[in-house]
């Protein structure tokens, strides 16, 4: 048996985190919890973590943070990473807690918001298959849940930006921030989930988003990983679908120690569909992961993965791509493609796609393409005047724009662009 | 600088020897171009035509292994494209690239605002650039739509064609070498690029018009007509040269050259 001695830090919290609340969750935490301390952090040797380092996490001797001293946060620091810019409902979460008196006081009609230990309907969110160690470290330390629930036939027109952000007022913390969206049968909404970090040493941000989709219901969620140099992000969204409902998942990660996304969609009846654009960028030593399951459980369901990574300096990305097709998944569709830009010789893109079909009646495709900077077109841009590094950034930028031209919203779209675009003039 | 009457010549290409993957392609062209003039290159395929076109645009690939081109008295060859074409060089693609995601718009504002700035003129914002680019499209007959679309995705021949004499009028160049535009072209679109250059025809504007038929020079009245073949200038004459051609074809000046070596 593996020892863990890199991880010991987490392996002690765990063991001498006393569970609270009711006796099926603490039921489900201690088992978490035993789980956790006989396998630690993923390694290289789980499939989805093959191209992922997780060495520096093990060397911090993580603990969870303290309660947040609300007054010492940065309010500026805060106020420009929620995109002061995009019209939205803001709610605030530091070190895993919803901070009311930085949100905004208004809540949108026809939506609750509360804070408290996870509901009833909340256990089979608990119980993710698959789980990894940090699927293990969410549930074993889990704390509260903030359940935003809104209700049936809601049309928001302005979208709900939860800002997730890691204060890093205690030294190398482990803050688990854990959102449940309940989403009513026949509404329409986005939400934009922003994970940021307001000190270069943020420790470990290790999140979970539930999403329960309702009949007919249709979501544009925008999830945004931000981190900074020294920080590590594992951000988890887990989506369950029902009958006719429409996920339509956009992503940006930018890199730092690491930035991680999993998108876990289950697809649960017929005629639901999900789609999820994203684009990772990274430089330096930075590593972003993208990872993708798309589980079609019922007939007649739709899903599309377009997948985008652009990867300078000595920066790793890696992409998973998975689609399951279960027995009775008679008539899906389901697109899978992935796109990797790579900027530098040290700079390194890795992608693993993987389909798994039980049914006998389905479309599936999958492409995956790993490339650098058309020679070509680099010496058109020049051969015009526009300077050889102008002309990378112009086709950099030509190169995400496929991702950015998938957002329906005009306002959602100019915000993702100036990320972009503050990303390419950074040196 | 120069205190005489003489002109100084926009181009001076001398003894020039250039070669593609090691393998000699030009081998001592020698061109005078001065300001305001048109001179044809001509020559069957394989002379060399695309490879002088190239090598004077500073494409990457195309070494240049001796002799020296000077551009307004200065050494044009140590000066990366993007350089070139601030000083004024222009070449016309005889295959444009195709860049998705770049829009055509923001691809030509970007390279008219790099050469403004070089000329020490202020950048125009989209609003004017828009009404500058607009007529020049509508005198090119191209539809307003292209501007929008990413830079020669999707375009027919006529439309990439149009597309490059378009960025020449744009940007205004001193030199512009036209490397084959006439291929792919219908007759219709033939004479709308020919318009399009012949406007653009001006004591301060040379070019250097390289294309395999003599149908082209019909539109574009050359000044001088230079016939390559084995990667030198075996003839040169006026435009009445480009006729006789037609006439004969090349293979009598390519015996020639090789009874001449």
């Amino acid at each position: 048996m593996m020892s863990h001695t890199a991880h010991s830090g987490l392996a002690k919290l765990v063991a001498t985190h006393v569970a609270a609340g009711p006796p099926w969750l603490q039921q489900l935490q201690n088992q978490a919890g035993r789980e956790f301390q006989r396998r630690g952090l993923p390694t290289r040797k789980e499939d989805a973590f093959r191209y992922t380092s997780l060495t520096d996490l093990g060397n911090y001797d993580l603990r969870l943070p303290n309660p947040v001293a609300v007054d010492s946060l940065d309010r500026d620091a805060l106020r420009t990473l929620a995109l002061p810019e995009l019209e939205a409902h803001r709610l605030v979460v530091v070190d895993g807690r919803w901070i009311a008196d930085l949100s905004d006081v208004e809540v949108p009609l026809g939506t609750t918001i509360q804070q408290a230990s996870p509901p009833p309907d909340f256990e089979r969110h608990l119980q993710p298959k698959g789980a990894d160690g940090f699927d293990l470290l969410r549930t074993a330390l889990l704390d509260q849940v903030l359940t935003i629930d809104i209700a049936k036939g809601v049309i928001l027109s302005k979208p709900i930006h939860v800002i997730i952000a890691s204060s890093g007022q205690t030294k190398t913390a482990i803050s688990q921030p854990r959102i449940f969206f309940r989403i009513g049968s026949g509404s329409r909404v986005t939400i934009i989930e922003s994970y940021v970090t307001l000190t270069d040493d943020s420790g470990l941000c290790n999140a979970g988003t539930n999403i329960d989709l309702s009949e007919n219901a249709r979501l544009d969620h925008v999830s945004l990983v931000r981190g900074t140099p020294g920080t590590s992000t594992v951000a988890s969204t887990r989506v369950l679908q029902k009958h006719g409902s429409d996920y339509r998942g956009q992503s940006w990660i930018s890199g730092s120690q690491l930035a991680r996304h999993e998108v876990h969609i289950q697809l649960c009846e017929p005629e639901a569909h999900a789609s999820i654009d994203g684009l990772a960028v990274a430089r330096g030593n930075e590593q972003v992961d993208n990872h993708v399951v798309v589980e079609h459980a019922a007939p007649r369901t739709q899903s599309e993965q377009r997948m985008a990574a652009i990867v300078d300096g000595s920066a790793t990305s890696s992409f998973g791509g998975n689609v399951i097709v279960r027995r009775d998944a008679q008539q899906t569709h389901a697109r899978q493609q992935s796109r990797s830009l790579l900027l530098s010789i040290n700079a390194s893109a890795n992608t693993q796609p993987n389909l798994e079909i039980y049914a006998d009646d389905v479309k599936c495709s999958h492409g995956a393409t790993v490339g650098q900077l058309d020679e070509d077109a680099l010496f058109y841009l020049r051969s015009r005047g526009i300077a050889q590094k102008e002309a990378e950034k112009v086709l950099t930028r030509g190169f995400a724009a496929l991702w950015l031209g998938a957002i329906d919203n005009q306002a959602m779209r100019d915000v993702l662009s100036a990320l972009l675009d503050s990303w390419l003039a950074a040196p | 600088m120069s205190s005489t009457l003489t002109l100084q010549p926009v181009l001076e290409v001398k003894n020039l020897h250039a070669s593609v993957n090691g393998t000699p392609i030009l081998r001592g062209i020698n061109l005078t171009l001065e300001p305001g003039k048109v001179h044809a290159i001509m020559g069957p395929n394989g002379s060399g035509k695309s490879t002088l076109a190239n090598v004077l645009a500073g494409r990457p690939g195309y070494d240049v292994t001796g002799g020296t081109v000077n551009f307004l008295g200065e050494d044009l060859l140590p000066l990366a494209p993007e350089d070139r074409a601030r000083a004024g060089v222009f070449l016309a693609f005889q295959y444009p690239t195709e860049i998705p995601g770049v829009s055509n718009a923001q691809f030509l504002k970007a390279a008219l605002n790099a050469i403004r700035q070089h000329r020490g003129q202020e950048k125009l914002d989209a609003f004017d650039f828009l009404a500058l680019v607009k007529d020049k499209m509508a005198a090119l007959g191209m539809s307003p739509k292209l501007l929008e679309r990413p830079v020669n995705e999707g375009f027919s021949g006529g439309e990439k064609k149009r597309n490059e004499i378009l960025q020449m009028t744009v940007l205004e160049p001193t030199l512009a070498v036209l490397d084959e535009t006439d291929s792919g072209l219908d007759i219709d679109a033939l004479r709308v690029v020919s318009e399009g250059v012949n406007a653009l025809r001006s004591s301060g504007r040379s070019f250097l018009v390289v294309t395999h038929y003599q149908r082209l020079l019909s539109y574009i009245v050359p000044d001088r007509v230079h016939v390559l073949a084995g990667g030198r200038i075996v003839r040169s004459g006026d435009a009445s040269l480009a006729l006789e051609l037609e006439e004969k074809g090349y293979g009598w000046l390519e015996d020639q050259n090789e009874a001449a070596a």
